[in-house]
């Protein structure tokens, strides 16, 4: 048996992972490239007698450092080595993706094309001849539709033919100017050894490259002042800088490509560009949009409520029988804090994750998505993030541990913590509960709504300010309009599986340990002690009684907790005789601020690391304490 | 709590307003907190050139220039702005005129059209070194009162202004359904790269095909795709129009 390295490459959006999920089934693992909040999608497959391990790189456009994805990607292809990469190149749109065509062909690996959604190109009026523009570019086309799974044993059968040959493919030439700089570049910069084709380095160079240029000028720092001679005799050649040079050089290679390649048909506007139309227009646009996002709250939540229930009525029966076998002594409760823990995780959690994960793919896969963050994109310029942003805020008042993981969407790492931040600050339904249960019941429902317009005002005001203070370059939206496209159901179920698994493996652990040592504390009696050291904090400065400080760690695991251990703590549901209207809505507004829930905190690590999940969780408590002692204050004066 | 401190608290929501932008041409009593020992809020040239700018603008733009509409492009109440057209008024740099609005004089339109070059040759140079495209407008708001013209011709003889040459207008301000070919794009450098690697290079053919509501994104194509660009980016890309 022989094992082939294979790597999927592409712009986003050209049915990628659908090719990925027909080559490597259920046997594939999603996780993250190391120290990276990248995914990274990696499957094997046998094919006649090889063993082929498949590696999905991100969808990208350029091999440069704009995001994260692209250096990811870059950095794989040249220190893992793959030994053939399918680049799968969107038919319907071949000019551009020809342009990362030529760039990764610059990294002198070994390549086939998959000339993917030839069906979309026809209906758009794009015919492409994959045979012409296998013998311009002197490597395999294979001609696929993906989402019903044809070409793609021929993709495999080209691979393995690839891969005995192990045929570097051929050098594209730049323009007459260019060309002879490269050249000069390249002989040079062959002398020093570097893990990147010389070639392409010397491109990189010309390009401006921040990376490559610390490499090169760590082996070898004349070479930078040649590359800086050289581009600027190529900027008062073009008039225009020389990054831009090469890029228009790339382009007028793709353009050529394409004009022998591709004949374009007469057509009439589609039925997609009508509902495009429609779902972007001015005012049925919003109309729309507010119905669907309406609708799949109600879904997720009516789904989840309904198996929460019943999960939950199935392990309060599992309890009594454990209790009735194992007894109530303390090691049998111990024990049984343990899989309590696990049961929250999958009665509370699970129903809203699973039927988010899809509902989210289905957005996003079949465009939808896009069309809100154009219609967004405006109003959330005011929190400092832009239209992208909208969908996992949105979701944040369902829950917050989606909403974290679907700030994936932001691109830039800024966005991204600026998303992500702002979302923890967004109540969720379990806070929704404290706030009706407490202040709405008690006090009055414009207390409780004025709950609610004080943290849109928190999140406003925060937003702006991280906005500010983060580093790095604010980016504004620059966001692909692709066609409405049915979503691959197997791709989407299999995603959302992996996601789902991804995040219990995460999540579970963190909430039953959690469960486990509150437990503990109860038992040791340590809860009165914790108590006692809160006061300071709890009855000083916030004005509670003293059991809050119990309520607010528990309120830890879950935020409604703070409410159901209130009630088992005083023995009755009236909480009008142990707290005063000014107590309560003190108590909602810290639990709605103070802490992320555990789950969240998961999320949270899980996403931007260790470091910036601490960060924001004693910022928001330090937040919370300092918000409602003030409002304490202004409530009782 | 006497009176000093609530100008106090009022001096600092002030002060932390306008860090963040807003209140930026707001008129401000300064006499009040003069016991305080603290720093003056100036009302200067730096203010009326900045409301005759913006007049400018109008007229530049063929539109009818209204207290309202002033005081929506400055963020302040339109009460301040008809104090202040009052004052310039008087001083001859313009005229309110029934129905047709407010009119610079001759003395008006000079210093219009001047700082208006100003702003726009300072927006481009701080582009081109890379300051962060969001803040390049405002940057260039605080500016354009302090270059010399000395220093603007030579800014400008560093630059390309491509445009000012005719027929070339910003992306936003083609209409639905416009055609042309790009000329230059002159975001931030990272923003560039981006817009560029996805083929929006000078001659391009572009067309812009609707624009969200409330000065929203806009969505042009090219290249056989379509693309969604924020308004702020949109403003630096430099289009020749051709239908």
């Amino acid at each position: 048996m022989k094992r082939i390295k294979v790597a999927l490459a592409g712009n986003a959006n050209v049915g990628k992972s659908v090719i990925f999920n027909y080559l490597t089934g259920l046997h594939q693992h999603i996780g993250n490239w190391p120290g990276k909040t990248v995914e990274k999608a990696e499957g094997t497959l046998s094919f006649q007698d090889y063993t082929i391990d498949i590696i999905d790189l991100p969808g990208i456009y350029s091999l440069t450092t704009f995001s994260i994805e692209e250096l990811v990607s870059r950095e794989y292809i040249a220190t893992e080595k793959p030994d053939v990469i399918i680049n799968v190149v969107d038919a319907s749109v071949l000019e551009r993706n020809l342009f990362f065509t030529i760039q990764l062909l610059e990294m002198e690996t070994p390549m086939i094309i998959a000339l993917n959604q030839i069906d979309i190109a026809k209906k758009e009026g794009e015919i492409v001849d994959h045979k012409k523009l296998q013998k311009i570019l002197d490597i395999s086309v294979i001609p696929t539709i993906a989402t019903r799974g044809l070409g793609i044993s021929d993709l495999l059968k080209e691979v393995i033919k690839v891969f005995e040959r192990k045929e570097k493919p051929v050098r594209l030439k730049y323009g007459k100017e260019v060309e002879e700089r490269i050249e000069k570049l390249t002989n040079i910069i062959e002398k020093i050894k570097l893990e990147y084709p010389a070639r392409w380095v010397a491109i990189k160079l010309l390009e401006n490259d921040k990376e490559i240029k610390k490499l090169v000028k760590n082996a070898n720092p004349k070479i930078i002042s040649i590359a800086r001679k050289y581009s600027k005799e190529i900027e008062k050649i073009h008039s225009h800088s020389c990054p831009t040079a090469i890029t228009c050089e790339r382009y007028a290679i793709a353009e050529k490509l394409t004009k022998k390649a591709l004949k374009r048909i007469q057509r009439k506007p589609t039925l997609n560009e009508k509902i495009d139309d429609i779902t972007t227009h001015k005012i049925f646009g919003y109309v729309i949009m507010i119905g669907l996002l309406l609708s799949m709250f109600y879904l997720i939540f009516s789904f989840g409520n309904f198996f929460s229930n019943v999960l939950t009525e199935i392990f309060v029966n599992a309890s009594i029988i454990f209790k009735e076998i194992f007894g109530s002594g303390t090691i049998s409760k111990l024990i049984w804090s343990l899989i309590e823990g696990a049961v929250a995780g999958i009665t509370v959690i699970l129903p809203f994750i699973i039927p988010f994960y899809l509902i989210l793919g289905i957005l996003e896969d079949s465009g939808y998505l896009s069309r809100i963050a154009f219609l967004m994109d405006n109003f959330m310029h005011k929190i400092g993030l832009h239209g992208k942003a909208f969908i996992p805020l949105l979701l944040g008042y369902g829950c917050n541990v989606p909403a974290c993981l679907g700030c994936r969407i932001m691109e830039t790492h800024r966005e991204r913590l600026i998303a992500i931040f702002v979302t923890t600050l967004i109540p969720c339904a379990a806070v929704t509960t404290v706030i009706l249960g407490l202040v709405g019941k008690y006090v009055g429902l414009e207390w409780a709504i004025l709950l609610y317009v004080i943290d849109l005002i928190i999140v406003f005001v925060l937003g702006k300010i991280a906005f500010k203070v983060l580093p790095g370059e604010p980016t504004g939206l620059i966001m692909e309009m692709n066609p409405y496209k049915m979503p691959h159901l197997k791709t989407l179920l299999k995603q959302t599986w992996f996601r789902v698994k991804d995040f219990v493996y995460i999540a579970f652990p963190l909430i039953i340990l959690s469960t486990f040592l509150i437990e503990v504390l109860e038992i040791t009696n340590l809860l009165d002690t914790i108590e006692n050291l809160m006061s300071p904090v709890t009855v000083y400065w916030l004005g509670l009684p003293s059991i809050a400080g119990i309520l607010l760690i528990f309120g830890v695991l879950r935020k409604e907790l703070t409410l159901v251990m209130l009630a088992a703590l005083i023995g009755t549901t009236n909480f009008a005789t142990v707290l005063t209207p000014v107590q309560m809505i003190v108590l909602s507004l810290v639990t709605m601020l103070y802490i992320p829930c555990i789950a969240t905190i998961a999320a949270l690590i899980k996403e931007i690391g260790w470091k910036k999940a601490m960060l924001i969780t004693v910022f928001k408590i330090a937040f919370a304490i300092f918000v409602g002692g003030i409002a304490f204050r202004l409530l009782t004066l | 709590m006497n009176v000093y401190s609530l100008y106090y608290i009022e001096y600092i929501f002030i002060t932390l307003f306008k860090t963040f932008g807003y209140l930026r041409n707001v008129q401000i009593n300064n006499e009040k907190y003069l016991n305080l020992g603290i720093p003056k809020f100036s009302m200067t040239t730096e203010n009326v050139e900045e409301y005759i700018e913006t007049i400018y603008r109008f007229k530049e733009k063929g539109k009818r220039a209204t207290t309202t509409k002033i005081a929506k492009e400055l963020k302040v109440s339109s009460a301040s702005v008809s104090e202040m057209i009052k004052k310039l008024a008087v001083k001859g740099y313009l005229k309110y005129e029934p129905y047709r609005g407010v009119i610079l004089t001759k003395k008006g339109l000079e210093i219009g059209k001047n700082i208006l070059r100003k702003h726009r040759i300072v927006q481009n140079f701080l582009s081109s070194i890379g300051f962060p495209e969001n803040k390049v407008h405002e940057e260039a708001c605080r500016l354009e009162h302090v270059v010399s013209n000395e220093l603007e011709n030579i800014i400008e003889s560093k630059i390309e202004q491509p445009k000012h040459r005719k027929g070339i207008l910003s992306l936003i301000d083609f209409k639905d359904g416009q055609e042309g070919v790009v000329k230059s794009v002159e975001t931030c450098s990272s923003t560039k790269k981006r817009l560029e690697d996805l083929g929006l290079i000078p001659g391009t053919k572009i067309k812009v095909n609707k624009s969200a509501p409330l000065h929203g994104p806009i969505e042009v194509s090219f290249r056989d795709s379509k693309l969604v660009i924020g308004r702020g980016m949109a403003m630096r890309i430099f289009v020749k129009l051709i239908k």
